[in-house]
């Protein structure tokens, strides 16, 4: 399975597309809230959300690695997880299932097949009630991956999304790309709301890659496809990428650092979801 | 009468039972042992109108089913609310929450506010420290006395072990990694266990002088380790593969001396001498749900449950067990302090003494 999932990480990496899957639905009826690496209830969504299932199931074959039972006397903590299971498949790889009802279905079960009932949604875990949290870990190379990278491929034609581009200068002016045909040259940091959509669902979701161009060179990258660990806080793609950064506008992401120099530049933004759907923004600027 | 009614009736009934067999021992518990039952209060009526005083010594903070509250060594009720929400309460703080909370108000005992804990997640109340359990299940802060954030940690697993005391906390993951964090933030150590097929950490506790960390980890081979801290160096002093496995999670806790740990096997309650490193596992069945950390020099007291039947059991030091009796009750509880026992059970709390140590 780790191999499998290697080749997609690479193949949606370099093409956009899946081209083998690893993992199947959690749920029967597929209607994502949130989607991995987008802002979700104060932090970076480590995976899916689901809202409107009526079962949890398993997305692979496996065993069961462990479960936690939301915390109901005075010993214990409050994990945010809820009710959860946690299933440990080939090579490393495990899958989380929070905010269950009960656990009542896995009384003594380890061995569990793909697409295996596991217990009905719930309102133990922190967040929505009846909302399914599903997370995919790579427990040997200790990263939290993109379950999209490894599950079936979602009908989608719609494409991302991109509004409100800005860049904000080491002295704090913000200026909106669109609007301003000039700025002074210098670094900038430059912030977007992007979001995705899909067929089946109303929800804004994260996209799968967010590219920054300058006069047509890829000049910075965001993949959402893992989180690593550094010094006890999580990041997305690279260590610039913590909460505090990614989302410390309100409304924006943060996607890097620019430096501009003097003359005309083109800045381009390349936002594209898993299902390969693409959309692009061009503005011309003169730096001074 | 509906099977609710039934069952805290004979809830009630066990608790009377149970009381009544522990006063007559009827297993020898050593010629000069026995336990004196003090008091029995009703938590399901209403608190009399009267102003409680938060301010004596010795209150403590009860959770049974959709009921919290406070009382003191003496007996009385000082307070007993009626909880929809998610609660957390020790001693000196409570705090009532919904399952999507933001910002979320603390308050001492007699209701007064204390501080409000920015940002979302679970607050836990652990003795006097404060901790927010984040969305997503791999984050934990470490909350001020103000409700601001001291620490963060964010790890590429779930949580699923957690303990902390006076010295520092303990955290343990899904994918096997044990981490323990001192007072300010700063990680004294933080590694994977191994020496199972799977790695996982199912329980874990700190001391209270903060020397001694335990775990019970893996899948398959499951084992427990006991780790001595000194200074910023760790050495496991002790390990022990177990028999069997558990794939829930497991207690773990030292009680207050640092003296004896106590974790939970898939063949029982395992206790380990600290200072001799003899282990011995007692058979128990079910889950165990607290022991008296709060021992002194007394019997250790301990509460398992196993569906809807709960055990409480005496264990003479070092592992000896003394005395087990059997109730049935939706929730329960069971503070140690001492010699004093609080024992919950559905809508009574209890004060059972042991009486006749030296």
């Amino acid at each position: 399975m780790k191999r499998i999932a290697c080749v997609m990480i690479l193949c949606a990496g370099f093409t956009g597309l899946t081209l083998l899957t690893a993992l199947e639905w959690p749920v029967s009826e597929v209607n994502p809230v949130s989607f991995f690496g987008q802002r979700s209830d104060g932090i970076i969504e480590r995976g899916i959300k689901f809202e409107k299932a009526d079962s949890v199931r398993s997305a692979g074959y496996g065993k069961v690695l462990l479960t936690l039972e939301q915390n109901s006397n005075m010993s214990g903590f409050p994990g945010t997880l809820g009710n959860a299971v946690i299933i440990a498949h080939d090579d490393g790889l495990i899958t989380i299932y929070g905010n269950l009802a009960n656990l009542d279905q896995l009384s003594e079960r380890v061995q569990i097949e793909s697409q295996e009932i596991l217990a009905s949604p719930g309102n133990s875990g922190w967040g929505k009630p009846q909302n399914v949290f599903f997370q995919v870990v790579d427990s040997l190379k200790k990263t939290v991956l993109n379950p999209l990278l490894l599950l079936p491929s979602l009908k989608d034609t719609h494409g991302p999304s991109i509004r409100e581009v800005i860049v904000l200068s080491s002295n704090n002016q913000i200026s909106v790309l669109g609007s301003v045909k000039f700025v002074r040259q210098g670094k900038y940091r430059i912030y977007a709301d992007i979001t995705d959509t899909i067929d089946k669902s109303a929800s804004m979701l994260s996209p799968f890659r967010i590219s920054v161009l300058v006069n047509g060179k890829e000049y910075l990258t965001i993949p959402f496809e893992l989180m690593q660990e550094n010094q006890g806080r999580l990041f997305l793609s690279s260590a610039e990428y913590y909460w505090e950064t990614l989302y410390a506008d309100p409304a924006r992401m943060y996607l890097g650092d620019l430096s501009l120099t003097r003359g005309r530049s083109d800045i381009s933004i390349i936002a594209r979801d898993m299902a390969g759907n693409e959309r692009s923004v061009l503005f011309g600027i003169q730096v001074e | 009468m509906n099977i609710k009614g039934n069952l805290k009736y004979i809830g009630t009934l066990s608790l009377i039972f149970l009381i009544i067999y522990m006063f007559l021992a009827a297993i020898p518990m050593g010629p000069d042992l026995f336990f004196e039952p003090v008091w029995t209060q009703d938590i399901s009526g209403p608190v009399p109108a009267v102003p409680s005083d938060f301010t004596k010594k010795g209150i403590e903070a009860f959770i049974l089913g959709d009921k919290f509250g406070y009382f003191t060594p003496e007996g009385t009720i000082l307070s007993s609310k009626s909880i929809e929400n998610r609660v957390s309460a020790t001693p000196s703080a409570w705090t009532v929450y919904p399952p999507n909370t933001f910002n979320t108000p603390v308050f001492f005992p007699d209701g007064s506010p204390k501080m409000t804990v920015q940002g979302s997640g679970f607050v836990f109340l652990d003795d006097t420290r404060t901790y927010l359990f984040l969305p997503g299940g791999d984050g934990v802060s470490r909350i001020s006395d103000t409700g601001t954030v001291v620490w963060k940690r964010e790890h590429t697993a779930p949580i699923s072990a957690f303990n902390s005391s006076d010295a520092g906390t303990v955290i343990g993951y899904a994918d096997g990694q044990l981490s323990c964090i001192a007072n300010d933030g700063t990680e004294q150590f933080s590694f994977y266990p191994g020496g199972s097929d799977n790695q996982v950490i199912l329980g874990s506790a700190i001391s209270r002088d903060g020397t001694l960390v335990a775990c019970v980890s893996g899948i398959d081979r499951q084992r427990f380790l006991l780790i001595r801290i000194t200074g910023k160096q760790y050495k496991i002093i002790y390990h022990a593969y177990l028999e069997g496995n558990l794939r829930r999670q497991a207690f773990v806790n030292f009680e207050n001396s640092g003296s004896f740990a106590f974790f939970e096997t898939a063949g029982g309650l395992g206790i380990i001498d600290c200072r001799t490193l003899k282990k011995k596992i007692i058979p128990f069945e079910g889950q165990i749900i607290s022991v008296g950390k709060n021992a002194g020099d007394a019997l250790f007291v301990v509460l398992s449950k196993n569906g809807k039947k709960f055990t409480l059991s005496a264990i003479e030091r070092p592992d000896h067990l003394v005395a087990t009796s059997v109730f049935t009750a939706e929730n329960a509880f069971i503070i140690q302090r001492e010699n004093a026992i609080y024992l919950g059970a559905d809508n009574r709390i209890s004060r059972i003494d042991i009486r006749g140590l030296k």
